[in-house]
């Protein structure tokens, strides 16, 4: 089986590596004016060939520049995709649904879990999950990637993997915050248990499975890559420097904009969100979390 | 259109629950017509009908036998019921339809003997607007085989979208009629020469869905035009359907990758359809049952407005006499996945660019690849677009603003309750400020024009009102509005109904 990974960074990478171990070609879609080499795999800059080639495409870069490459890959009506799970913040579209909009592909899942890079090229055991309504495209991802180092568990939950992903993102701010401020480890436990009871609310809310908050894209994530968050070290600036990077006000905003339609209850987002627009202090915010009433968990 | 007898159609039923049969086990097979018979045994037991009893006592029977013996009751049963379904159409049946439509349909709606000559000045044509791409479906109905989607408030929407196909020269369709449409002697006779096949939705058993689906897919490959009402009855609130049911839907992409297979050409195209009326002759009995706790539980409305001549007929004289009370509006054809198509039928991409829709389904080779689980979701995406396609291109009229705004303005009297105690209220507490009612309409028609959605309003706030009032004022026993100088009365169920009709609309109410 030849699988197409669309995209040359570590990512990708860690991609390619992940398809041979589990018996498979990889072959990179590299930029035009690529001078960079990965040894053993091969590679083409013309993406389109590789999208008719291969029998799975795999969106590897970042999801800021996903828009950019749907339209240099030029997917058609029988590919099989599949793309970091999350939202494109711009559109406000989640990932598969930014390549359903701007392609004929429908059969498009995510792909949810810490993106370990370094772990995968060290061939350390990592685990990842698929999530699809297409049994097809699940499938042929966990045949692509399953192998001795890295567990494929799959799931028709896109809509959950996608939420959790953004709600790692937000415990890990809420953490560099609560780190910054130095509040301890209780704190710290506060925090991720509310902040994924928060998701698992809202993704209920929009039909989600509340399971997938507690398996790989969950709990696994959060565990697994906190020290090297970028969301994690943004809460830190936000303290050190008393202004929170524009990247985390557009998640939170994102969050939020979100749950318009479900009108969830999401304390702690709002709360964050509150400290990024400055209108609370960080002391104000620990203080406006703890006294709020006691209630059942 | 080639007329299907009723021998032939039960050969190809029998055919496909054969493949379906082969596939289970004999407990499977043994759990399917034991289904079979303990729902219709139960159902029956109301009912007299001794040869479908004899045939289900003989499935009983059955049941001790052999797998083969089970597979035989299974097929006796399917004759039955396609004798039961079938559509007895034929083209020189239709074609002498077609030339009584106008009076036929007059004679309806005006519920005269269908003999008498016509004396009403009733002319469907003044009193229907019909929009949509018209030329491009009626190109794509000669080459392809095109299923309508309808939105569906009324038991008269299929005899207005037969009138509405017919009058802008589009070609027949066959369709799904309710048992309990047949109760109406003059609907009856009307249905049945306009290609109803019928559809008894008091048979819950798995057999009888399976076979009408067939039926459906079955049709469809034999190249004749359809109508689904996806969202399988009518709405009971007023709105717009959210959700659809994908099962006669999913014979859709069924049905076309079995041409696919075959070597067809003809492709098998959706058409959504909305359709618009000021009034709703049933809306009364609609809305009870759907406030109504019960409201499952009389899902199969046979004792609504429709099935009283006399209410047909007035609700015909004073409604439908008016100039442009209903709309009916095509929307842009659907391919089975869900992708809208061009002039000659050949998919488009959200961007607008062609796209081989056959890889959806095909190997590189043009095989089909089976896959249920798949097909089930491009249904699933088709759903979508058609709801999608429902609510951009339904029209707002005067009724349902002037009553959405009423409602509101209701609301505002009471803040905290809920739509069911809002339809408890007594007169007194039903009445509000005309100041108040103008006021928010004028808010209300603003939005609707900046967010660019389709209306018939007229430009003049008086005018607008003064057609709602008038209109409210011709046919339910109780005006969903009614003016009393400074004061307007509410009927607050009829007012929720039309109001609902908007609920899709991101309305706002005066002072939010």
């Amino acid at each position: 089986m030849i699988v197409g990974i669309l995209g040359e960074n570590k990512w990708g990478q860690a991609l390619a590596t992940l398809v041979a171990e589990a018996g498979h070609i990889p072959k990179i879609g590299k930029e035009p004016d690529s001078r960079f080499s990965i040894r053993g795999f091969g590679g083409t800059p013309k993406w389109s060939h590789l999208t008719k080639e291969a029998d799975l495409i795999i969106f590897a870069n970042s999801n800021h520049q996903l828009q950019a490459d749907i339209k240099k890959s030029q997917l058609g009506s029988r590919n099989h995709v599949l793309v970091n799970a999350g939202l494109h913040t711009n559109s406000m579209k989640w990932t598969q649904e930014l390549i359903t909009h701007y392609s004929p592909a429908i059969r498009v899942g995510v792909l949810g879990g810490a993106q370990l890079t370094e772990e995968v090229g060290n061939r350390t055991p990592t685990s990842l999950v698929v999530a699809s309504q297409f049994d097809s495209v699940n499938h042929l991802a966990q045949r692509s990637l399953h192998s001795d180092i890295c567990r494929i568990y799959f799931s028709p939950d896109s809509t959950g993997i996608n939420l959790v992903s953004l709600f790692v993102q937000i415990i890990h701010l809420s953490m560099g915050i609560s780190d910054g401020l130095q509040c301890g480890s209780g704190t710290r436990g506060a925090i991720v248990s509310r902040g994924l009871i928060e998701g698992a609310r809202l993704g209920k809310a929009m039909g989600a499975e509340e399971h997938s908050f507690l398996g790989i894209a969950g709990i696994g994530q959060l565990i697994a890559t906190l020290e090297k968050s970028t969301f994690y070290q943004y809460g830190l600036t936000t303290i050190r420097k008393g202004t929170m990077p524009q990247p985390a006000m557009e998640l939170l905003e994102a969050v939020l904009a979100i749950n318009n339609v479900t009108s969830v209850h999401l304390p702690l987002t709002k709360a964050i969100f509150a400290l990024g627009k400055q209108e609370i202090s960080p002391t104000l915010l620990i203080d406006g979390l703890m006294r709020r009433k006691a209630t059942r968990e | 259109m080639k007329a299907t007898t009723t021998r032939q159609m039960s050969s190809l039923l029998r055919k496909r629950l054969l493949i379906r049969l082969q596939s289970m086990s004999k407990a499977e097979v043994i759990a399917y017509l034991s289904d079979t018979v303990y729902q219709e045994r139960k159902r029956l037991e109301d009912d007299n009908q001794p040869e479908y009893e004899a045939l289900l006592t003989s499935a009983t029977k059955a049941l001790q036998g052999s797998k083969d013996t089970i597979h035989a009751a299974l097929l006796n049963l399917t004759n039955f019921y396609a004798e039961e379904i079938h559509t007895h159409f034929s083209n020189r049946t239709y074609d002498l339809a077609s030339k009584i439509i106008p009076s036929a349909l007059t004679r309806l709606l005006t519920a005269a003997h269908p003999f008498q000559l016509i004396g009403s000045d009733f002319d469907p044509a003044s009193r229907m607007t019909i929009q949509g791409p018209i030329e491009q479906l009626k190109y794509l109905s000669k080459h392809h085989t095109l299923v309508y989607a309808p939105t569906h408030v009324s038991n008269l929407d299929s005899p207005l979208i037969g009138y509405a196909l017919q009058s802008v020269g589009l070609p027949p369709v066959l369709y799904g009629a309710g048992l309990n449409l047949f109760s109406n002697p003059l609907m009856s006779f009307f249905l049945s020469r306009l290609g109803a096949y019928t559809v008894d939705r008091r048979k819950n058993n798995q057999l009888y869905k399976d076979i009408l689906k067939s039926y459906s897919a079955e049709i469809l490959g034999l190249g004749h035009h359809s109508l689904f009402y996806p969202g399988g009855t009518r709405s009971r609130d007023g709105t717009i359907e959210q959700k659809v049911k994908k099962g006669l839907l999913g014979t859709a992409i069924e049905a076309w990758q079995n041409n696919l297979d075959s070597g067809k050409t003809k492709e098998i195209l959706i058409v959504p359809c909305t359709i618009t009326s000021s009034l709703v002759l049933e809306a009364e009995t609609l809305i009870d049952d759907a406030l109504a706790a019960q409201g499952k539980a009389r899902y199969i409305i046979s004792d609504d407005e429709f099935s009283e001549r006399r209410t047909l007929a007035t609700f015909a004289r004073k409604v439908l006499n008016l100039d442009a009370s209903i709309y009916v509006r095509f929307s842009q054809p659907l391919d089975c996945i869900g992708n809208l198509v061009d002039d000659d039928g050949v998919s488009l991409d959200p961007l607008g660019q062609k796209i081989d829709r056959k890889a959806y389904v095909c190997d590189d080779d043009g095989n089909v690849i089976q896959d249920v689980q798949r097909d089930k979701q491009y249904t699933h995406r088709l759903a979508k677009e058609l709801v999608n396609a429902y609510q951009r291109d339904s029209i707002v009229l005067p009724t349902h603003l002037v009553a959405k705004a009423a409602l509101m303005v209701l609301q505002t009297k009471h803040p905290h309750l809920d739509k069911y105690q809002l339809a408890l209220l007594s007169k007194t507490e039903r009445t509000v400020p005309t100041a108040s009612l103008i006021q928010m309409v004028d808010h209300l028609a603003k939005q609707v024009r900046a967010l660019k959605i389709r209306h018939a309003l007229p430009n003049d706030l008086e005018s607008l009102i003064e057609r709602a009032y008038q209109r409210f004022a011709l046919f339910h026993r109780e005006r969903a509005v009614t003016q009393h100088n400074e004061f307007i009365v509410l009927n607050s169920k009829l007012a929720q109904y039309y109001g609902n009709r908007l609920a899709h609309i991101p309305l706002t109410p005066l002072g939010e």
